[in-house]
């Protein structure tokens, strides 16, 4: 009883969300389509003209595959359910890749499915198996550093005859953050930093006890804590002088133009990262203090992106 | 697109077979050579490539020289039309390129099918289209295997021959060129047509063969716009010159016939006047006459006008005739004429000396026919059923291009020999058939029918509806006709798209021809029957298998001939006696949007299946567990469900945590078999049964 009116709910939802979110499944005419109109209108024109019977059955029997092949194509996407937009950001000049993935829950298989979006290259298409789900991949261009805008977004499918293309709308693609290409030709600053990076993980004078948590390396492991509290403790310690830290300073680039300076900016930060070095970004009107981590590495990135944007934005 | 160009290469050869076989044979070379340098290569794109198509297309242009007449006659059209595709095949690469080439093979199968009419035809365009079904799909999708693109084609024709069959039966039929549908709605007529010199109505002699020669020209020479419903086409006379002088060959106009002052003289101009003239009228008729240009004076009234209108007159001989000649303006008359009429006063004896000549030493067996005729029977009445006794029993066929070789006694080789000719030697042979007899008759020429023009009023007349009757003198009735064609060629059925029967009395003689007319057909089926029967024995086989040659012919009649008449008695058949175009169009939107519907129904019943059942039995089993006493909330999940169970009602629980641990699998586990689904409603079918 209960679960039947649960799923009665959950349809009559599904069929209610539809319209009232603008989600509706649309279906236009693709460019084979308006050459297969043409194609009627020319079987209709010389069917009167001839009174020919013939004719006119073919022509009726193309208008009739044109209706099925509509129906058809409508199938095919209806009822599809996405989740959301998985996406990384990407340097300029590289495409984003924005992942969707689809699920299917029909009984039929459903071919030639693509995501796609206004002004984008189409997308390679894939088949879904009935009960089955598949990532689909849009490529996003992104020419310049910033943050690429909010897209509208569909499944499409042309599937079977390509004469009309079904969109599904699925959610906006996300905005996404494109970092100035990594350019330049000058080497690393040298120790302009006043201190030295500080190296968490390297071993010094014991600070403190902590519950264990996943991913602790098994030497930081308190045995004896173990043996007494059959509990897993992991020692913390206060870490090591490292190298010295760096300071990527604006004011160190030679470079001719805000663009050049941050694609410059922007390969220090890279290559200070791989070579796991601690270093802050000195920036006019943003200072970002000298760590290490990934977490560092990204804000550093998506200041060097959004620089100047947000006072053009204001502006 | 690799694999999808043999698909399409499939739908170009299928949609150009039968042309090749008609065409000339260098058509078949010329194109498969084009088609093979598809398969050339990078060779292909090379400037040898390109020259080779050049040669081909040069071939293709010599070809059309040397073996059509003419650069635009139909056939060099196709075959440089077809030429021309093939070679874009081998060149075809991009997907629209392939798109291009199956729409052009659908109008290539659709060309073909102007020239042959038959149902061999119809399965070939089923063929076709099947054929181009197939490429979409293949053009469209990346990698489809062969039987899953035959698969999804067939099933898309299936779906849409019904629908196909819907369309066909219930959409309105606009018969005719479209130009006619121009000309209907007001374009001036020579603005469509080019003047011909060679207007039959204006010769001034009708010689054999000259109404096949008109026939041919389609040019159009009125436009009529009836008031009402049109009356029967076959009952359409358009009336044009009166011919009275046969010299044994020809029949010849007076050489004063064009002289305006004898015109205006003998002419007909006040109605008091033309109603003296009218024994009897009937089924008055009320058009719009527009005549195209024709360098005479002939204005072609419908037979036979009651009153002249402004500008012209009606002769003696009851031709409507313009004061004007009628060179480059368009005539447009308001018109009421009676389709039934016997008119004329009183014949002197110049004119009865005319419509009996009889030129000497010419046609003797005709003449001794008549002559037998007129001794074995008193009234004209008598001796007309008797000549259409004599045409309907005696094999004569009506063949428009049959020539009776041109020499002496011409009428009597036709009568007595041949049997079969235009209707200009029936006409003349029955005219000459009365004189021999001792009836006045004379020969008019003009049009008979015309086009009407579906949905509308309108009634195209063209040069192909030339025809010639006779009328005969009576004493105290007048000039009456006699259409010797319905008798050799009973007129089809007669039906019009808009008219209602006029159930009117009609004039005394005429109803007497008409049946005896009709009583004269008969005997003439009674003896065509066996001959129809004869090659039909065949061994009896216990069970009678259908006689297919005649199903597939009888459906091939009714598939070819379809019509809006035929349109009209079907939708009487199913009960809807008073409709129109309207009704047909929303009868067949509704008729497609029903067929969708059931589709998208059957599609919906079947893709929900294979999921509710599921749900469907689970669901089930949560009425039997509340049943016992342990009502599934609707946020318990399907675990503490279980749980609550194992407490409520602990002598369940072996078979609930089968059950609900098998849902679990289906509906969380990802475990997509269909064999876990029926499994699992097994077992809870097998658990309501227990408790």
């Amino acid at each position: 009883m209960s679960a039947d009116s649960v799923s009665m709910r959950s349809l009559l939802q599904m069929q209610l969300r539809w319209p009232l979110k603008g989600r509706r499944l649309r279906l236009r005419l693709a460019p084979a389509g308006w050459g297969f109109l043409g194609l009627i209108a020319c079987g209709f024109l010389l069917s009167i003209n001839f009174s020919n019977n013939l004719i006119f059955a073919m022509t009726f029997l193309l208008v009739a595959i044109a209706l099925v092949g509509w129906w058809f194509t409508r199938a095919n996407v209806a009822g599809l359910i996405a989740a959301d937009w998985r996406v990384e950001p990407v340097f300029a000049g590289q495409q984003a890749v924005c992942r969707l993935e689809v699920e299917n829950r029909g009984g039929q298989d459903r071919y030639g499915v693509r995501v796609g979006a206004r002004g984008l290259p189409p997308a390679g298409e894939a088949r879904l198996a009935a009960n089955g789900r598949a990532e689909l991949a849009l490529r996003r261009p992104a020419p310049a550093r910033g943050r690429l805008p909010h897209l509208a977004a569909t499944i499409r499918s042309a599937f079977p005859l390509g004469l009309f293309e079904a969109r599904l709308p699925v959610g906006d693609l996300p905005a996404i953050l494109v970092y100035p290409a990594p350019r330049g030709e000058q080497p690393l600053p040298e120790l302009q930093a006043n201190r030295n990076a500080h190296q968490w993980r390297e071993a010094g004078s014991y600070t403190d006890m902590r519950r264990y948590a996943p991913g602790d390396p098994l030497s930081r492991i308190s045995w004896k804590a173990l043996a007494r509290f059959d509990e897993l403790y992991t020692k913390e310690f206060d870490g090591a002088q490292g190298q010295a830290a760096l300071w990527l300073r604006w004011s160190d680039v030679r470079a001719a133009g805000v663009e050049d300076t941050l694609s410059q900016l922007c390969r220090w930060v890279l290559d200070a990262h791989r070579q796991g070095r601690e270093y802050g970004l000195e920036l006019p009107g943003t200072v970002l203090p000298p760590a290490a981590e990934e977490q560092h590495l990204r804000r550093c990135l998506e200041t060097l992106a959004l620089y100047g944007t947000e006072e053009r934005e204001g502006a | 697109m690799n694999e999808s160009r043999h698909w399409v290469l499939l739908t170009l050869v299928m949609a150009a077979l039968p042309s090749f076989i008609r065409l000339p044979w260098w058509v078949a070379v010329i194109g498969l050579a084009g088609g093979l340098l598809q398969y050339a290569g990078t060779w292909r794109r090379g400037w040898y490539g390109r020259a080779a198509g050049l040669v081909l297309l040069a071939a293709a242009v010599a070809g059309i020289w040397f073996s059509f007449e003419s650069w635009f006659a139909g056939d060099a059209v196709l075959s440089f039309f077809i030429t021309v595709v093939f070679l874009k095949w081998g060149e075809a690469r991009t997907r629209r390129d392939f798109l291009l080439l199956i729409f052009a093979a659908v109008i290539l199968a659709a060309v073909g099918a102007l020239s042959f009419e038959s149902l061999l035809n119809l399965l070939h365009m089923l063929a076709v289209v099947f054929a181009l079904t197939l490429s979409l799909i293949a053009i469209h999708m990346e990698g489809g295997k062969p039987l899953f693109l035959v698969r999804r084609a067939g099933l898309l024709v299936v779906l849409g021959l019904p629908l196909m069959l819907l369309l066909f039966l219930t959409f309105p039929r606009i018969p005719g060129p479209l130009w006619d549908i121009g000309l209907a709605f007001g374009l001036p007529i020579k603005a469509l047509m080019d003047r011909t010199p060679g207007d039959h109505g204006k010769a001034t002699a009708l010689q054999p063969g000259g109404v096949q020669l008109a026939k041919q020209e389609n040019n159009n020479v009125l436009v009529a716009e009836f008031e009402g419903a049109v009356p029967f086409k076959s009952r359409l006379y358009w009336r044009g010159p009166v011919f009275w002088d046969y010299d044994g060959e020809n029949w010849t106009l007076p050489d004063d016939w064009n002289d305006r002052g004898r015109l205006l003289k003998g002419s007909i101009r006040s109605k008091a006047q033309l109603d003296r003239i009218l024994h009897t009228r009937d089924t008055p008729v009320r058009y719009t006459l527009r005549v195209m240009p024709n360098g005479g004076r002939w204005l072609y009234g419908l037979d036979v006008p009651a009153a002249p209108a402004p500008e012209s007159m009606i002769s003696e001989d009851l031709q409507l005739l313009s004061i004007r000649r009628i060179d480059d303006f368009e005539p447009k008359l308001q018109m009421l004429s009676y389709l039934d009429y016997s008119a004329g006063d009183r014949l002197s004896p110049e004119q009865r000396a005319r419509a009996l000549a009889w030129p000497e030493n010419t046609n003797p067996r005709l003449l001794a026919l008549g002559r037998q005729l007129a001794g074995e029977h008193r009234d004209a009445g008598e001796i007309v059923h008797q000549v259409y006794t004599t045409l309907a029993a005696g094999g004569y066929r009506f063949e428009q291009a049959h020539i009776v070789e041109p020499g002496a006694n011409l009428l009597d080789r036709f009568f007595f020999d041949e049997k079969r000719g235009g209707v200009e030697y029936l006409a003349g042979a029955t005219a000459m058939l009365m004189r021999a007899a001792g009836i006045p008759a004379r020969l008019v020429s003009g049009y008979r029918g015309g086009t009407i023009i579906a949905l509308t009023n309108f009634v195209i007349v063209k040069q192909a509806d030339a025809h010639a009757w006779v009328e005969i003198w009576q004493d105290g009735q007048g000039w009456s006709r006699v259409e010797a064609l319905d008798i050799v060629a009973p007129p089809p059925e007669e039906k019009s798209a808009a008219a209602k029967p006029k159930e009117t009395p009609q004039p005394a003689t005429v109803v007497e021809m008409k049946q005896e007319g009709q009583a004269a057909e008969q005997p003439r089926e009674a003896k065509r029957e066996p001959k129809a029967k004869a090659p039909a024995p065949r061994p009896d086989k216990g069970w009678t298998l259908p006689d297919w040659a005649s199903v597939f012919g009888s459906m091939q009649k009714w598939v070819i001939n379809y019509n809006p008449d035929r349109q009209m008695e079907l939708l009487k058949g199913v009960g809807l006696p008073d409709s129109n175009w309207a009704d047909l169009l929303i009868g067949g939107v509704a008729g497609v949007l029903g067929v969708l519907s059931l589709y998208g129904a059957v599609a919906w019943r079947r893709s929900r299946k294979a999921m509710d059942r599921v749900a469907r039995s689970w669901a089930g089993f949560c009425r039997r567990m509340a049943k016992q006493g342990v009502a599934k909330t609707a946020q318990e999940c399907p675990r503490d469900f279980l749980a609550r169970i194992r407490r409520e009602r602990p002598e369940l629980t072996s078979a609930a945590e089968d059950i609900v641990g098998r849902y679990i699998d289906i509906r969380y586990g990802g475990n997509h078999d269909p064999g876990a689904a029926q499994l699992f409603r097994r077992q809870i079918e097998r658990f309501l049964s227990m408790t």
